[in-house]
């Protein structure tokens, strides 16, 4: 029983990372119809950021956070200007392909660039607190996983509040609903897109700090696109919250996965499962409904 | 439907478009001169297996610039020394990227000799290409033991194979003195070839060399998360732990066993804590880690500081020398003394002649069966404050290996 | 008719190539020319003209290149071999392909991609090891039979595809693409037409597959299941030109033929300059290479439409 609490318990802390993982992708997904599968590329960008701010300073990756975010988030704004912008004239179809083929381009320039410079060596951040568990009725629950866990928690809430409480967080959300509504209403959708696009960058800066502590290399890139690809069509688009539930989700079916049917089948398992949800609730788990 | 006509105009463009390019490169062929020796290499500069890519060019291209710094190799048959020319071409971690351009290496640039890349994936299909073009092909990084097994002629590789790994790790184990010897064997294996091998010799060999297999697990490449497995091992009560695990694997497991309080006395990664590289990512937790030790920096072989002193040169800031450096400078040296010793650029001869090597190299002495494997030294490093140092066999060591404590203690 | 004559020129040209032409890696080239075209019209019927963008195609590129290699070792001749990697492609979209219809879009998309990462984790598991070419191949293997398959294969691709978009078939499928529920309410059973989409595409990705164990003499068992498989044609598709029959040929010359360049010339930075000029090509092209001819034949009316007017 402790053994499967044990398995369980790591299933759900990588589950906070998928959802972190998944979380800019699906804004900018469902604010724009914009596929920026550079995504997984991003995070990579934000380890490797973290691995060298920790080598040279020892900064502590978790404050790092405060770092990496608006760091990023400036990388979205000058990206949107110079690829993004011009693909937001054309229908739904087109910005979803051409989008998707643009940052497919991006993630092999970024993944290619990270091995020229710092080459395809394993990387991790090791700090004092690596390895440290707390120990609760005999599970062990490291503390970067727990750290994860809040990071996610906190960085929903916060999206959460600032989509429903703030002038521009509620243009988003009009924007995402309806372009040509929006614009009736006097919104910039220009300048909202760009934000929400810098949001998004931004938002890949946070796993990136969190993988920085497990282990990466520059081929995460692909890994990481997939997960939140995955976990985006789980979750259903057009939900934020759902993301983190999608992630948390899929985290405890590959646990489950471990538990029945070894770990070399582990991803098997939660991708079969996938589907199957899918096959039941084509809409993902907390989306709306086409 | 839409754009008929145009499409055929398009395919007409199209293939105005092939034969230009058909002879943009029909055309560089000939501007070849018979004034060097080509060799040719294709090996994973990007992609998934660039890590150890590099390290094997590096190590081709010191002993490259030894020889030619030395006028070349001396051929016979022109009574001069030729100069090597090394080609190396990427194959982005790709096998079949690996197989056609290997064959461009053979039909454009006609090399005299292949020399391998990095990692068992890619160089078991370089073999094949070798094979089938019928060009001989030396290298290391390989140790899958299923080509050997297929007739193979073309095939030279000077390096450690799965059987050498399970035997010398049995030795090793013998090596430490009986009250502190681990006997509980903990093996995790990786669903790949290699890992196979490793798993059926380790099934095979553990009671009669006088150790019990207590756990036996399966992973996959893929796997990120080994609680279970380390659990397994855990509650099995093994004390020393064998497997060949990626890279990346290679210290998630290491932060996991920390994570859940399981530190047996010896643990074995054939594959990743290798990396110069590792103790960055690791810190002290990289302490007491065992890896392969097919080459190291202090080895007392003739030419070996040479090496060295070289690589530092170009990169000053390494802690420690990846294992592809020495091993494929050690490829290079053996593939120049055939050419020397066969006096001729001729493949087939070529091929005849490598089989017949057997020469002191930087990595110790060398020398193949029929197959194309080699008898080689074989042994261990561990990671120790910083240090990857070569503890076994005791010939080479310039440590004593250190068996870990419990991580409260360290 | 003088496209047509230029085609059958071409055709000409290509089948007495391997006579005058013995550099293999100019055949090399083309092979892979030919399997690209081949796997990426395979995703073109699906995705370019019924607008089903699937991002599993290498599941059915994998058991076409599996069940060749099986069927082959044992002794079938390579052209009924190369009929059975076909058909199972086909029996296994029957079982998971077919299916996978209930979701729409994206939804589609990436229940198809989780597809093909389950069938690479499990070839991956099942099958770790390589699939060695029979001896008896490797010591005669010569690329001229391989190129002529490789021609044959991407001609009857190109025959089929050329035939849908002059048939009704055709029509039907570009009329799901544009609009997924208006066909319905004229009375075309969406369903069908999707299934009989899915069938073409996948008989003839499982005939890439086939190929592709014909052509590569000893592979890892999962590498026709990578995702790259999956992706390859999709970027084809789109960079060539999606919903044309052209389009996946322009791009897939251009992808073999330029990433080769950039391999040779480029070293390590090869992959990095692709990416950039991938972008870039999507950022001024956006119909695809395709766009170029509309481009040239543009210029040329205003041109005219110039001189005219002198």
């Amino acid at each position: 029983m402790l053994r499967f609490v044990q398995i369980l318990s790591y299933g759900l802390l990588s589950g906070a990372l998928y959802g972190l993982v998944a979380l800019g992708l699906s804004l900018v997904f469902g604010v724009m119809n914009y596929l920026i599968v550079a995504h997984g590329g991003l995070i990579m960008l934000a380890a490797y950021t973290t691995f060298w701010a920790f080598f040279y300073t020892r900064i502590d990756p978790f404050l790092f956070i405060l770092v990496v975010t608006p760091l990023f988030f400036i990388i979205g704004w000058i990206l949107f200007k110079i690829l993004f912008q011009s693909l937001m004239k054309f229908p739904e179809g087109e910005k979803i392909k051409n989008s998707l083929l643009i940052s497919f381009g991006l993630l092999l320039i970024f993944s290619n660039l990270a091995i020229l410079f710092w080459t395809a060596d394993e990387r991790a951040v090791t700090t004092i607190y690596s390895g440290k568990v707390l120990s609760v009725f005999g599970v062990r629950l490291p503390y970067i996983g727990l750290g994860g866990v809040a990071i996610a928690i906190i960085v929903i809430i916060a999206l959460h509040l600032f989509l429903t409480r703030t002038y521009f967080g509620k243009a988003i959300r009009a924007v995402s609903l309806d372009h040509e509504a929006a614009t009736l209403m006097g919104i910039n959708v220009n300048k909202v897109c760009l934000v929400a696009f810098s949001i998004g960058f931004a938002l890949a800066g946070i796993p990136g700090v969190i993988t920085s502590l497990h282990a990466f290399n520059p081929a995460i890139s692909f890994e990481l696109t997939n997960k939140a690809l995955v976990v985006l069509i789980l979750a259903g688009v057009g939900s934020i919250k759902g993301v983190l539930i999608g992630g948390f989700f899929l985290g405890a079916i590959e646990a489950a996965g471990v538990y029945l049917v070894g770990t070399p089948y582990r991803e098997v398992f939660g991708l079969i499962l996938f589907i199957l949800i899918l096959m039941f609730r084509p809409q993902g788990l907390a989306g709306k409904r086409a | 439907m839409e754009e008929n006509g145009s499409s055929k105009k398009v395919i007409g463009w199209a293939c105005v478009l092939v034969f230009i390019l058909t002879l943009s490169v029909t055309s560089t062929v000939f501007a070849q001169a018979p004034a060097t020796i080509k060799l040719g290499a294709v090996i994973a500069l990007t992609g998934a297996m660039a890590s150890g890519g590099k390290d094997v060019r590096d190590g081709y291209e010191i002993a490259v610039k030894h020889i030619n710094d030395a006028g070349g190799v001396f051929v016979k048959e022109y009574n001069k020394k030729l100069p090597i020319e090394l080609i190396v071409l990427d194959d982005e971690s790709d096998s079949v990227k690996t197989t056609t351009r290997l064959d461009k290496l053979d039909s454009v640039d006609k090399v005299v000799c292949y020399l391998g890349g990095f990692s068992s994936d890619l160089n078991v299909v370089g073999m094949s290409t070798a094979e089938k073009n019928k060009v001989p092909w030396i290298g290391v990084t390989v140790a899958a033991e299923a080509p050997f097994k297929k007739g193979f002629r073309y095939i030279f590789v000077p390096f450690s194979l799965a059987s050498d790994q399970v035997v010398t790790f049995f030795d090793f184990l013998d090596s430490i003195p009986k009250d502190q010897r681990p006997t509980k064997l903990g093996h995790m294996e990786l669903q790949v070839d290699w890992g196979k091998e490793c798993g059926d010799y380790i099934r095979d060999m553990a009671k009669k060399r006088g150790y019990t297999l207590v756990a036996d697990q399966k992973y996959a490449p893929p796997t990120r998360d080994f609680a279970s497995l380390i659990l397994d091992l855990k509650s099995a009560g093994a004390d020393v732990v064998f497997s060949v695990p990626t890279p990346p694997q290679s210290i998630v497991i290491v932060k996991q066993m920390k994570e859940l309080n399981y530190a047996p006395k010896v643990t074995l990664f054939i594959r990743g804590p290798d990396l110069s590289t590792y103790w960055a990512a690791m810190g002290k937790d990289a302490n007491y880690i065992i890896s392969d030790g097919n080459w190291h920096e202090s080895m007392p072989y003739p030419g070996n500081d040479r090496v060295v002193k070289d690589y530092r040169a170009k990169y000053p800031d390494v802690s420690s020398i990846g294992i592809p450096v020495g091993c494929s400078y050690a490829a290079m040296q053996i593939l120049a003394k055939a050419i020397e010793m066969a006096g001729t650029l001729d493949r087939e001869k070529l091929r005849n002649t490598i089989a017949k090597v057997e020469m002191m190299t930087v990595r110790g002495p060398i020398k193949f069966r029929e197959n194309g494997s080699a008898i080689i030294k074989y042994g261990f490093r561990q990671w120790q404050d910083g240090k990857n140092v070569q503890i076994f066999p005791k010939e080479v060591a310039i440590s004593e290996i250190r068996l870990a404590p419990p991580w409260d203690k360290r | 008719m003088k496209h047509l004559l230029l085609i059958v020129g071409l055709v000409i040209g290509l089948v007495l190539l391997p006579m005058v032409v013995t550099k293999a890696y100019i055949l090399n080239l083309i092979i892979l020319i030919c399997l690209y075209t081949t796997l990426s019209h395979s995703w073109n019927i699906l995705g370019g003209y019924t607008g089903q963008i699937s991002l599993g195609h290498s599941t059915f590129f994998g058991i076409g290149a599996l069940i060749f290699r099986y069927l082959w070792t044992l002794g079938t001749p390579s052209y009924l071999a190369l009929c059975g990697a076909s058909i199972s492609s086909l029996l296994l979209a029957s079982v998971i392909g077919f299916p996978a219809f209930k979701l729409r879009g994206h939804y589609f998309a990436i229940g198809t991609l989780a597809l093909s990462m389950i069938a690479s984790v499990t070839v991956q598991n099942i099958l770790p090891g390589v699939s060695f070419s029979p001896p008896q191949f490797l010591s005669k293997y010569s690329l001229i039979p391989i190129y002529y398959m490789a021609l044959t294969a991407a001609l009857v691709t190109l025959a089929v595809v050329s035939a849908l978009t002059r048939s009704k078939l055709g029509l039907a499928f570009v009329s799901i693409r544009e609009e997924e529920d208006a066909p319905e309410a004229i009375g075309i059973n969406t369903f069908k037409y999707k299934v009989i989409s899915m069938t073409l595409s996948t008989l003839i990705a499982g005939l890439g597959g086939g190929l592709f164990s014909f052509y590569v003499a000893s592979y890892y068992y999962y590498v026709p299941f990578e995702l790259g498989w999956s992706f390859d044609p999709v970027l084809i598709s789109f960079i060539g030109g999606a919903g044309t029959v052209a389009g996946p040929v322009l791009g897939s010359i251009v992808f073999v033929v330029l990433k080769e360049l950039f391999a040779i010339s480029l070293g390590q930075m090869n992959v990095l300059i692709f990416g950039i000029v991938f972008i870039f090509t999507i950022l001024f092209l956006p119909k695809g290479l395709i766009g170029i001819i509309g481009m040239v034949q543009g210029m040329k009316k205003s041109r005219d439409r110039l001189a005219k007017n002198v």
